[in-house]
């Protein structure tokens, strides 16, 4: 019976020992024989709608850019920025002995520029004849405030954007004396006082104006306007300056307004944010065009036919490639080396933003293609495709490209769409079989 | 007497626990590390009970008081009085794999084979047994395929591991002192987990199988002593039906983002088929010292109309011969009882691949131990070097080097002394 036990206990030692040693060998023998159970196939065959639509308005108030301007785009018709704002001083107190000498506006560049900057531009500089007033606490693109019809001074300069640092235009001083006065006088000491006088300036481009539309700074340090007085003195006077500025803080005091005259073009259809322009009725071509609010609206209507190919599979990538229209951009319109991509629902409202890795999806100009001179944006979006494929009941959604700062500038980008016969908009789908046999 | 069978029984019931216990070990850990694996079912295994592995692992007309031959029932008819032989086995293996270009060692070992005999009355015994019947372990790093549409490719690395057990019941029966019939009923049970990893661009596709299989396997035996110093050994096992079923995830990264594409269970697989066996062999002594026995093995993979893959089946043929020496069974000096073994097999295998057969070859030398004087119990210890494959064109050629130890316990070892 001993031995049995001691049978019983070796066989349960052995057991216990057995030895496994299941690493991973790193040297690789014997994959050249052997084929991978799963099938990656490429294809881009599946049809890519191409469509135009343009949001009723877009939001441009809480900017930190004045946007002025106009000039004609071969594209996107007559295209004309002016912008509105508040100004008003932090203190309400002046020197009783102070004298004014002069007024002036300062408008910092803040480096932003649209088109030709080489042709002459006038700034007209009018008197708000209404309060900026919010309803929903922020202005649109197609917000406007009743001003003033003539202007308080009119300015025509060659804009330098670049290599200047500020605009400075001196305005008549008949039209700071009454404000700074009254300071003075302590009749205006709050800014619902200021409002009873002055509502505030909007700056719109000369009527003729075919030039550019330039950005400055709403920040108080660079823009403001400014009134030069001197306080006498026994040997010299002492100048001092008294600003009034656009407050940044509480509800927005600063907007553009930026409309464009489409009359004649294929866009003149979209007068409404439901209508979709399909390419085909636009030169074969999405159109994009910032502060206006023209999208371009992309789906794959008929991306769930990838189920056809025979067997289980899955989709490993998706990207899409836009094509911006060779002759479009220039360097006095450049297009943004990126793209922003959000869904919108079948009304064309923006739901969310797509992502990719965690980080929201951007078009990214291929490198790779660039060194041909080929720009083309390629835009990841598996994800999004892998939602369509799975998606169970048919959604009219779609996603909308357009570039950033979508709401502080004017930059256009035309697309070739999918019958282009330069290069059709496709997608790129890797898919993965990973079983043959079952269906 | 009465007593004696009441131990035996309990000690059945034992070891049958412990073989059900074991069997989970036995069917995960592996075995071997042969990109032939990836094939069938997987490579048959190189473990076995008793002495066959240093006998060139064969050995059909083998049979004896002192040992467990399991490659054919007949055996289990060998005449005998209170028969009780417990086996248990090891097996190491160390694999060396090159190609054109490459060389690779792989190491395998565990655990590998638990059996018992026990006599019913003096002209019949039986056994159970658990053996691994073919083991999985392979592991291709690298392989590069098209992307169809493109001329891009996609990596993709494939890992495998499981083994495929048989639990066996042997019968065998001694008729007029010269001829012993036998049949075994075979479960083969196990599974096979493959994963497969694909990396295309920055995505990546994780495909995990596990499949399992089952079946049972006939088998018959027949052994005759044609003379004194001459015997022979006949088996026959029948083609069976192994049905499969599989459990599959699978993953994707997708745009840096891990998700699940489908867990599913229960898929059905095809059945595997095992073909139709016929093996024969002689057993020769021309002198007491000396036995020699020299085997045939026929499978017909072909008939089984299986494809795989890459490689087609074809049939099998194994040819194997050994030798054993034993100064004298019934010296005094330790040193004579030791039995010493050789053997060699030549085995065309059951794939081809590209037109190439995946034929092995092995050699093997042995050595058996006694335990002690009185009883036949051993420890067996024997060596196989076998060369699988090829390097012609993109084949891996395997050099395996395993160690086969086993451990028979005979009967008297389980029973108290008469004379205590």
């Amino acid at each position: 019976m001993k031995k049995l036990c001691i049978s019983l206990g070796l066989t349960a030692l052995v057991v216990a020992c057995a030895v496994d040693t299941s690493e991973i060998p790193t040297l690789e023998v014997g994959q050249e024989f052997v084929d991978s159970n799963v099938r990656v196939v490429t294809t881009d065959t599946f049809t890519v709608a191409v469509t135009t639509f343009k949001f009723d308005s877009i939001v441009t108030s809480g900017t930190d850019r004045l946007l002025i301007g106009q000039y004609p785009d071969e594209y996107f018709g007559q295209v004309k920025t002016a912008t509105y704002m508040e100004l008003a001083p932090l203190t309400y107190s002046l020197p009783s002995d102070a004298e004014l000498d002069s007024v002036g506006l300062v408008l910092g560049y803040d480096n932003y520029f649209y088109n030709d900057t080489t042709q002459l531009s006038v700034l007209n500089i009018h008197e708000l004849s209404d309060e900026l007033r919010v309803s929903d606490n922020v202005f649109y693109n197609t917000s406007s405030i009743d001003f003033e019809p003539v202007p308080v001074f009119s300015y025509s300069f060659f804009p330098e954007p670049i290599d200047e640092d500020s605009l400075f235009i001196k305005l008549p001083i008949a039209f700071g004396t009454e404000l700074f006065n009254s300071i003075q006088e302590n009749t205006i000491n709050s800014v619902d006082e200021l409002r009873e006088s002055f509502k505030g300036l909007t700056i719109q481009p000369g009527e003729s104006d075919a030039s550019s539309v330039i950005g400055f700074s709403a920040n108080p340090s660079r823009s403001y306007l400014r009134f030069f007085y001197s306080i006498p003195d026994e040997f010299d006077d002492i100048e001092e300056t008294y600003d009034f500025v656009i407050s940044l803080s509480g509800l927005p005091k600063v907007f553009n307004a930026i409309e464009s005259d489409v009359t004649g073009l294929p866009l003149d259809t979209l007068i409404d944010e439901e209508i979709n322009l399909p390419s085909s009725q636009s030169n074969n071509r999405g159109y994009v065009q910032s502060g206006i609010g023209y999208v371009t609206r992309i789906q794959f209507p008929t991306i769930k036919q990838l189920f056809d190919i025979p067997g289980q599979g899955t989709i490993l990538s998706a990207i899409l490639q836009l094509k911006p229209s060779p002759g479009t951009y220039t360097d006095l319109t450049p297009i943004r080396d990126s793209l922003i991509i959000n869904l919108i629902d079948q009304n064309n409202r923006i739901t969310e933003r797509l992502f990719f890795g965690g980080e929201p999806v951007y078009g990214i100009i291929n490198e790779q293609l660039e060194e041909f001179d080929e720009l083309i944006y390629e835009i990841p979006i598996g994800v999004y495709i892998d939602r369509e494929l799975n998606e169970t009941n048919e959604i009219d959604d779609a996603f909308v490209v357009f570039p950033p700062e979508f709401g502080r500038g004017v930059d256009r980008i035309l697309l070739e769409g999918e019958n282009s016969e330069d290069f059709q908009a496709k997608l790129i789908l890797t898919y993965a079989i990973y079983d043959d046999e079952n269906e | 007497m009465m007593m004696k069978m009441n131990k035996q029984i309990s000690l059945f019931i034992g070891i049958i626990g412990l073989l059900s216990f074991t069997s989970s070990i036995a069917q995960t850990n592996r075995l071997t590390g042969s990109p032939y694996s990836l094939f069938g079912l997987g490579i048959e295994t190189g473990s076995n009970v008793g002495k066959n592995a240093a006998l060139g692992r064969a050995g059909y007309a083998l049979y004896g008081q002192d040992f467990i031959n399991l490659e054919n029932p007949a055996s289990f008819g060998t005449q005998s009085k209170n028969r009780f032989i417990f086996d248990i086995g090891f097996l190491g293996e160390l694999s060396s794999l090159e190609n054109a270009n490459t060389e690779e060692n792989r190491l395998a070992s565990n655990f590998s084979s638990l059996a018992f005999l026990a006599s019913v009355d003096e002209h019949s015994s039986f056994g159970l047994s658990l053996s691994p019947y073919s083991d999985v372990g392979y592991s291709l790093v690298g392989i590069e395929s098209n992307v169809e549409g493109s001329f891009d490719q996609f990596v993709s690395n494939i890992f495998g591991t499981g083994a495929l057990n048989g639990l066996t019941l042997s019968y065998g029966r001694s008729f007029w002192n010269r001829i012993r019939l036998g049949a075994k009923v075979t479960y083969l049970f196990g599974s096979i987990e493959e994963t497969e990893a694909v990396f295309a661009g920055i995505s990546g596709l994780t495909v995990v199988e596990e499949s399992s299989y089952r079946g049972l396997q006939l088998g018959l035996g027949l052994q005759t002593d044609i003379a004194s110093y001459l015997s022979y050994g006949f088996t026959v096992n029948f083609p069976t039906e192994l049905s499969g079923n599989q459990d599959r995830i699978v993953q994707k990264t997708l745009d840096l983002v891990q998700s699940p594409v489908e867990s599913e269970t229960d898929i059905d697989l095809d059945p595997f088929d095992l073909p139709f066996e016929i093996n024969n062999g002689i057993l020769v002594k021309p002198w007491q010292q000396l036995s020699l026995n020299l085997d045939y093995s026929l499978k017909f993979w072909e008939a089984t109309g299986q494809t795989d893959n890459v490689g087609d089946f074809i049939n099998q043929s194994v040819f194997s011969g050994g030798a054993e020496f034993i100064a004298n069974s019934e010296g005094f000096k330790y040193f004579q009882r030791v039995q010493l073994r050789a053997g060699m097999f030549y085995d065309t295998g059951y794939l081809s691949i590209r037109g190439e057969d995946i034929s092995s070859m092995g050699f093997s030398f042995g050595i058996g131990f006694p335990l002690s004087r009185r009883t036949g119990s051993r420890i067996n210890l024997s060596y196989t070097n076998i060369a699988r494959g090829s390097t012609n064109g993109i084949l891996v050629d395997e050099n395996i080097n395993s160690v086969n130890l086993n451990i028979t316990l005979k009967d008297i070892w389980f029973l108290k002394r008469k004379i205590d």
